[in-house]
């Protein structure tokens, strides 16, 4: 083990969603839209389907995708969006260029435009965080798994989401805790390779625990 | 301490109950208004009795008030409510006047230190032009969906919603475009009401027996008032397909009547003639919260056909008890039902047949889908989450709104 433990804090993140005034109907307002709102807005809907239980991957994409998927009923585009994963992107900024480099070679093969209806249409969303304290912390592994059970789902998505991509960092917070402090690489390793792109944050949450558990 | 809010531990877990204790401490104790106008009946007041003790548990202080209004004025608001939700009816100026002039003589009930004041609906908005300089935020929350309503009246209000600090809505397409910020918050049900609390069986068989319902007919039950918007003339139609194809029910309409819709009296007259000729149809007239629990809890399937739906909580509720919902593919429905994971979302009667005999007649796809919506409901629209939304508002607007992400209670 290295040197004297730092005790692992975990935080929360909690959300609240606001209306950016912008919304699409289309594809090509869809990419006007992407292209004109904020990074919070774009962070949001490549991150809002960890929030949606399901039990079908069918609904785990992000939603741009998923829009497009059920109201436009364009299952190429759809299938291309669907692909752009964020935790293989550096920045919200090259998520967003690869989204709108989708989008306009998509509409610049001359494909038809469907329009839907006003109650169908997409709202671009953004979301203000408060980042905070939840209150614990751990020291060695059993405590962790305790407070890893104890989280809040919005910790579990600070610490294996949101630090990452806010602040550049190259792996989740636990697994860099657990290598650093406690030279658990191979635990650190398995949760850094949880596939989160398949996933909502309550089987992230369980597989990290089954992680923890050594099974 | 905070018992009111950790009786949802068993239901959310530790993790979610602490999250909203800890960002309560984060905010520190605050003055809450709310003003609204009726303390009976509605939503409304359905969702301020149910959040008012948890913020008081959460430690702040909380007050409900209502305007008064003599008859006329409460005609007018009704008014703008059938406006709002798209039915044609003429304002004219004197009108117009005569609701501020009474919105005017409620101004007494404002709080003078109050840190949040909370106007629910339209009909106390005008309270805003008693706005004094002295650091209180103003929130206008609707509870409406105004996507059908007339532009005109939407204008008209425009300037005192403008006015407040941020107003709040169920859902995006319900916003008014203002020039602050618009937040979405859902609403959400109480776990521990009659209507919603677990029943034991023999109370269950007590609410069907004083109906007359046979438990061993599948039940297919909406519930919901009897006017237009609702459509229970639909749930018939797609009941009696699924009739014809010989799978066994039973159709239970339950609900109150719409006293605020104009055709409503026809509504429930054509319904009631239908079901005349149907044995199989029931119809329950204002049954008691304890017996729509029993209903939701003893139906095979539940159905809620409306042709608009602002949000739709007894949808919510009737998930919340394990049931896999068909449910009409708009508004709040919308937003709560996965389809086929959750329930199925449905466009014609057609539909809704296909899905209730889906449903009858396969067992286990019913239960898993049941099971995912109980789910759902536990994790996104029981009173702690929207405790939290509203804790998260106001500790945004005490940071001025700021964008991002805000770092609290900790060293930077």
């Amino acid at each position: 083990m290295m040197g004297k433990v730092k005790p692992f804090q975990f935080y929360n993140e909690s959300r609240i969603t606001t209306f950016t005034g912008i919304k699409a109907n289309s594809l090509s307002s869809m990419y006007k839209g992407i292209h004109k709102v904020s990074e919070e807005s774009i962070f949001f809907h490549m991150h809002q389907c960890y929030f949606r239980p399901h039990f079908s991957p069918a609904d785990n994409m992000n939603d741009f995708a998923r829009w497009i998927w059920i109201h436009i009923g364009e299952y190429s585009i759809t299938e291309k969006l669907a692909m752009v994963d964020p935790f293989l992107c550096d920045s919200v900024r090259e998520c967003r260029k690869k989204l709108l480099t989708y989008l306009k070679d998509y509409l610049g093969g001359g494909a038809f435009i469907p329009r839907v209806s006003r109650d169908k249409e997409f709202y671009f969303l953004e979301s203000k965080s408060f980042i905070y304290p939840a209150g614990f912390e751990a020291k060695n592994l059993n405590e962790f798994r305790k407070c890893i059970q104890l989280s809040a789902i919005n910790s579990i998505f600070y610490h294996m989401i949101s630090s990452r991509m806010r602040y550049g960092h190259k792996i989740n917070d636990y697994s860099a805790w657990l290598s650093e402090n406690l030279s658990e690489n191979e635990k650190a390793e398995r949760i850094a390779h949880i596939n989160l792109f398949s996933s909502n944050l309550w089987d992230i949450r369980d597989r990290i625990l089954v992680i923890l558990d050594g099974k | 301490m905070n018992n009111e809010i950790k009786k949802y531990e068993s239901l959310m877990g530790k993790g979610e109950i602490n999250e909203i204790i800890s960002l309560a401490k984060e905010l520190g104790p605050v003055k809450i208004q709310n003003i609204n106008s009726t303390k009976q009946g509605g939503g409304v007041a359905e969702l301020l009795i149910s959040t008012i003790p948890l913020f008081q548990n959460l430690g702040f202080d909380v007050s409900w008030d209502v305007i008064s209004g003599n008859h006329s004025f409460f005609e007018i608001t009704k008014k703008f409510h059938n406006i709002l939700h798209g039915i044609h009816i003429p304002i004219n100026p004197q009108i117009r006047k005569k609701y501020e002039k009474n919105v005017k003589a409620n101004y007494e009930i404002i709080s003078d230190d109050a840190d949040f004041i909370i106007i629910h609906d339209p009909q106390p908005l005008p309270l805003i032009m008693k706005r004094k300089d002295n650091g209180t935020k103003w929130i206008w929350r609707c509870h409406i969906d105004v996507t059908e309503g007339d532009k005109r009246l939407i204008g008209y209000l425009r300037q005192f919603i403008d006015r407040y600090d941020c107003s709040v809505y169920h859902l995006p397409n319900y916003t008014f475009s203002s020039f602050h910020d618009e937040y979405i918050i859902q609403p959400a049900i109480d776990a521990f009401t009659d209507k919603n609390r677990d029943l034991s069986d023999k109370e269950i068989n007590k609410e069907l027996d004083r109906y007359e319902i046979d438990p061993e007919i599948p039940i297919v039950l909406q519930v919901s008032r009897f006017d237009k918007l609702k459509n229970p003339l639909g749930v018939i139609k797609a009941f009696q397909k699924v009739r014809d194809v010989g799978v066994s029910a039973q159709l239970i309409l339950a609900g109150g009547e719409a006293d605020d819709d104009p055709e409503g009296d026809k509504v429930l007259e054509r319904v009631e003639k239908k079901a005349q000729k149907n044995p199989d149809i029931h119809i329950l007239k204002s049954p008691p919260d304890i017996a729509v629990n029993a209903l939701q809890r003893s139906a095979s399937v539940i159905v809620q056909r409306s042709i608009r739906e602002g949000f739709g909580l007894v949808v919510t509720e009737a998930m919340f008890k394990g049931k896999a919902v068909v449910g009409s593919n708009v508004g709040g429905i919308r937003k709560q039902i996965i389809h086929g994971e959750s329930g199925f979302l449905v466009e014609t009667d057609e539909g809704t047949a296909y899905r209730i005999q889906q449903l009858l007649t396969n067992p286990e796809l019913n239960e898993k889908l049941g099971e995912e919506a109980r789910k759902t409901v536990i994790k996104n629209f029981l009173m702690p989450n929207l405790v939290k939304n509203w804790i998260l508002l106001f500790l945004s607007l005490k940071h001025d709104g700021r964008k991002g992400a805000v770092r609290l209670g900790m060293s930077e």
